[in-house]
């Protein structure tokens, strides 16, 4: 495969770092919620807990990054997600590049599925052959 | 095709092993030997006038030349060596600091669940390797899937295959006049997956089908365009015969390279301590010739080991980023 035929459409939407990470799956777990619903179900859970600044900060990188939507009600804005996240893990999955491994091709580790060689048609029947092999 | 990959997984990681321990005595007796030779004193060396200062040149006759061109190449090799090694140190400690632990695997604590968004397991690690296993790996796989990957990893930490393959790559690069090593050493990556597939299916109680579709499931959801399963593993798993020869012709080079160059070196010192009458440049009488070659080693060393290299390499990343960029 040609590099020109990578599915790089720009689309790939940005990493999660440690602490949106965890804020991005309360989201996803509640679907819409708001600023201050995130840090109570956070901040039962964690060791030290965090200011309402502090998320407040995050949940608008996350929306300013586009993998949140807000809508304001009253004085309470509300955040929910722009994708599930089956779908940002495939996007994310597309956009492969950014993978820790990946970027790290030179260390010296036994990876399962990263030879030097690609498996051709024929190979790959007889593999799906001996995967339905139950 | 058990017992057959077994028998050469030894095989050739005993053989790159030997391989490399004769080079790297080798590089060491050259380089060591040049040094022995040389008795410094400033009658032996010439004088010569450049642009009105004067400079002196060692005087060295035609084994102490030979002598210094081995010693030149043993230094080479353990000089890459060295940066190979360091490298990979720093490499390898990069990856840990960048990779996100999520939670040690429930049911397995001596593997670690990391954040990635591609389905990963590998092994890391050199004195106390580690399985690492991507979230997304554990939600993709049936449990017998997964317990067939993470058989096959358990066997890469058991056999510390990191630390293997971190060796044969290293010396394969930094003994280039070794030239079987970097076939050995290709081998070896190859060979090490073969026999940790006959790991997984042993583990699975001798069934194929658990691996085979968890192997699918990897590259499928590779990275596009990356490589991935060799077709050799398949083959593997089909239960055929592995095709794969030592490259003898590669090989007799090799040992002829060795045992000509470790002949040589033992020649020549004898001929070299018999006339002793040569210095090597950096030993020169002249003070400032010194000077010069130390503020040249350093300007090399500091461009290999340094920031410029760093630097380069970054503008490489940068560029190819833009590249794709500019193409979609």
């Amino acid at each position: 495969m040609c590099p020109d035929s990578l599915d790089i459409d720009g689309q790939t939407p940005p990493p999660l770092h440690e602490l949106e990470e965890e804020v991005m799956e309360e989201i996803w777990r509640r679907h819409e919620v708001s600023v201050r619903e995130v840090m109570k179900a956070l901040n039962v859970r964690a060791s030290k807990a965090r200011a309402y600044t502090t998320y407040m900060t995050i949940m608008a990188r996350l929306d300013s990054k586009g993998l949140l939507e807000r809508r304001r009600e009253g004085k309470t804005d509300f955040y929910r997600p722009v994708y599930t996240r089956d779908r940002y893990t495939d996007l994310r999955a597309l956009g492969a590049i950014e993978s820790v491994v990946d970027q790290f091709g030179e260390v010296a580790l036994a990876h399962i599925a990263r030879q030097m060689a690609q498996l051709d048609p024929e190979h790959r029947r007889s593999l799906q052959r001996l995967a339905r092999k139950q | 095709m058990p017992a057959n990959s077994r028998l050469s997984h030894r095989h050739v990681f005993t053989l790159a092993l030997a391989l490399g321990i004769g080079g790297l005595l080798l590089a060491t007796a050259a380089v060591t030997t040049a040094i022995a030779s040389v008795h410094h004193g400033s009658t032996d060396s010439r004088p010569v006038l450049v642009a009105g200062i004067h400079f002196t040149y060692p005087n060295l006759n035609f084994a102490a030349a030979l002598l210094l061109a081995l010693a030149t190449t043993g230094a080479t090799s353990i000089i890459l060596g060295l940066r190979g090694s360091w490298r990979q140190l720093g490499s390898y400690r990069s990856l840990v600091d960048q990779i996100r632990v999520v939670e040690p695997l429930d049911k397995d604590p001596r593997v670690t669940v990391i954040a990635d968004p591609l389905p990963q397991a590998f092994c890391a690690g050199y004195l106390h390797p580690r399985v690492y296993v991507s979230r997304r790996t554990v939600e993709l796989l049936t449990k017998a899937e997964l317990d067939a990957v993470l058989a096959h990893e358990h066997h890469h930490r058991r056999v510390r295959d990191p630390l293997r393959l971190a060796y044969a790559r290293i010396l394969s690069r930094a003994l280039f006049f070794v030239p079987v090593l970097r076939s050995l050493s290709e081998r070896y990556a190859e060979v090490a997956e073969l026999s940790a597939d006959h790991a997984a299916v042993r583990a699975s109680a001798g069934e194929v089908a658990p691996l085979a579709s968890a192997l699918l499931a990897f590259d499928e959801s590779g990275p596009p365009g990356a490589k991935g399963i060799s077709p050799e593993r398949v083959d593997a798993l089909l239960g055929e015969p592995i095709d794969w020869r030592l490259p003898s012709l590669r090989l007799a080079a090799s040992l002829g390279l060795l045992s000509g160059m470790g002949t040589l070196i033992w020649l020549i010192s004898g001929a070299a301590s018999a006339h002793a009458t040569f210095n090597l440049p950096i030993l020169s009488s002249q003070p400032c010739v010194i000077v010069l070659m130390t503020m040249v080693l350093l300007v090399v060393g500091v461009c290999i080991f340094g920031r410029p290299a760093r630097r380069f390499e970054a503008f490489g990343t940068q560029l190819r980023r833009r590249i794709i960029d500019a193409r979609s």
